[in-house]
């Protein structure tokens, strides 16, 4: 028999197979049926019927509305100027830390990420209102800049961007540090004693070892929380005080306040879009950052 | 300030990091142990730190009907959401960890899109389809909405410990002549517990703590963190400050059990 032959008899064999029942793949797609109709029904069915509803009649004016008012438009800006700022600062943040968790011994570290996970198994709104105390004009914080002469007298720190800011940083710092803690967990010491053995400096090893190798780990974590502080409803509503406006107070607001439910649902649409698109573009960085470190 | 960062320099990097490190994780506790002077407090409004101590707070949350009914609402739909989301989610990690090895990645991605979307995306679709089916206002359906919200959460982590699981020891008990429900009962079973609790533990805690679908499914009553939201808007008394002291004091010693648990089962 020729190799065309053969071939042709295999990829007969690979497109027959999976004609044939196959009980491992019945019995699979029956312990998933359950959950996959649930997830249908109670996600699919009324996220679809929502953005159905918000174009309504085949009428893109909802949309319209968003894209030629200048205030809807600013509001998406913003929130995601805040989500940009909320993600930058919990990454400064979180690599000093992933750092020091790589060099300490296992009971520090153990200690660390007990510190990181306990305010993820905190309530938000609880962490939300030891903020509202925290920053508040009587609070601790005024107290301390005050004392070392920073302020003359109390600053309101709450209702303001600086609040939302720090807020959500607090309850997103833990989905930064976990995907980020499991690439620096993986970087060979060989490699940083034998760069600092030929004489690199600290900043060099951080740029051209530490960084390069925990690429995969940031992007992960930069992904996770920039669309998830896309959506934060809590802290704006809470520590902004009405000053910060933010795409979930405007659809709470268009729902409760004016019930006007298919712009609403035109507004989910568009942050939706936002949160996909992100996610896309990020995906298509770390792949290619991957592909071009990949070694050759 | 520049003596500080001679000695910084003095001690090398690792004396930095590991003041960045404990500044990082004083940031992160520092608003939990904030709480705990204000709930003792003896004054009439939110003071910090308070001038006089009483359990005032603690009476007042024990006294008021309302707090309590907020509560056990609270507690029972996190209880029947953490159920509802195990019972689908394992038979789901164990398909998509055994028999669909070719769409196992594509479903399971597909179980993680609740995650992505924003929760009020999510309470504005899911609550024109409870209106329509009058479940506005019925704890059922912030349960059932609540399942659909932890259902990713469970499977991530039933999917890792099920990843981490040695399948010979499966076949091994096939082998042996246990049907494939024995093997996964007896074998598989007993040996992710821990993965279990963890997933039980992150949904319970996930539901019992989310604010915006119950804001849109309750209607008139309320849940715990509903209650907690509109008390804040309203009056910041520190009656939350005593309702955050009880969950955090909950929540520790349930992580310090399952922590032991934990280091039992590796034993």
């Amino acid at each position: 028999m020729s190799d065309a032959t053969h071939a042709k008899a295999d990829s007969f064999r690979l497109r027959a197979f999976p004609r044939q029942l196959n009980p491992e793949l019945l019995a699979a797609l029956l312990l998933a049926a359950p959950a996959l109709i649930f997830l249908a029904v109670l996600f699919l069915y009324p996220m679809l019927s929502l953005f159905a509803e918000s174009l309504a009649g085949g009428n893109l004016g909802n949309y319209q509305r968003i894209a030629t008012a200048p205030v809807y438009v600013a509001v998406f800006l913003n929130t995601l100027k805040i989500a940009a700022i909320v993600t930058v600062v919990d990454l400064l943040i979180a690599f000093p830390l992933c750092l020091y968790m790589r060099g300490a011994s296992p009971s520090a570290r153990m200690t660390a990420f007990f510190f990181v996970l306990l305010p993820l198994w905190t309530s938000q709104l609880v962490r939300t209102y030891a903020w509202m105390v925290l920053l508040g004009r009587n609070g601790p914080i005024n107290a301390f800049l005050q004392s070392i002469g920073i302020f003359s007298e109390p600053v309101n720190l709450l209702n303001s961007e600086f609040a939302v800011v720090i807020g959500m940083v607090h309850i997103l710092l833990p989905f930064m540090v976990l995907p980020l803690w499991s690439a620096v967990e993986r970087i060979d010491q060989a490699l940083v004693d034998a760069a600092q053995g030929m004489g690199a400096s600290r900043l060099s090893v951080l740029r051209r070892i530490l960084l390069p190798l925990t690429v995969q780990g940031i992007m992960a974590g930069v992904a996770l929380v920039f669309t998830l502080s896309v959506g934060v409803f809590i802290m704006p509503a809470l520590l902004g005080g009405g000053r910060v406006p933010v795409v979930p107070l405007l659809i709470e607001q268009q729902t409760t306040r004016f019930l006007n439910w298919p712009f609403a649902g035109a507004l989910s649409a568009v942050l939706l879009a936002v949160v996909l698109l992100t996610f896309w573009l990020l995906n298509i960085v770390i792949r290619r950052i991957t592909v071009t470190r990949r070694p050759t | 300030m520049t003596e500080v960062m001679n000695w910084l320099r003095a001690k090398g990097p690792g004396m930095t990091l590991t003041l960045l490190a404990w500044l990082t994780m004083l940031f992160l506790v520092a608003p939990l142990i904030v709480v705990v002077p204000i709930s003792f407090s003896g004054g009439a409004y939110l003071q910090f730190p308070p001038e006089s101590y009483s359990l005032q707070w603690y009476r007042g949350y024990f006294q008021d009907p309302t707090w309590i009914a907020a509560t056990f609402l609270s507690l029972r739909i996190a209880l029947v959401a953490t159920v509802l989301a195990l019972v689908l989610g394992f038979p789901f990690a164990l398909a998509i960890t055994r028999g669909l090895k070719r769409w196992g990645q594509g479903l399971e991605r597909l179980s993680m899109a609740p995650m992505i979307v924003p929760t009020i995306v999510y309470s504005v679709s899911v609550y024109s389809l409870f209106s329509d089916l009058s479940l506005v206002g019925n704890w059922i359906g912030i349960a059932l909405a609540h399942t659909v919200y932890c259902f990713p959460f469970a499977v991530v982590v039933l999917v890792a410990g099920l990843r981490k699981f040695d399948l010979t020891q499966e076949d091994a008990a096939r082998g042996l002549g246990a049907s494939r429900l024995t093997a996964v009962r007896r074998v598989t079973i007993p040996q992710i517990r821990s993965s279990f609790l963890s997933a039980g533990f992150l949904c319970f805690i996930m539901s019992f703590d989310e604010l915006v679908i119950s804001m849109f499914l309750s209607g008139v009553f309320g849940t715990l963190p509903k209650k907690m939201f509109d008390n804040i808007r309203l009056s910041i008394d520190p009656t939350i400050a005593a309702v955050s002291v009880l969950e955090i004091t909950v929540v520790i010693v349930v992580m310090a059990f399952l922590l032991r648990m934990n280091r039992r089962m590796q034993m």
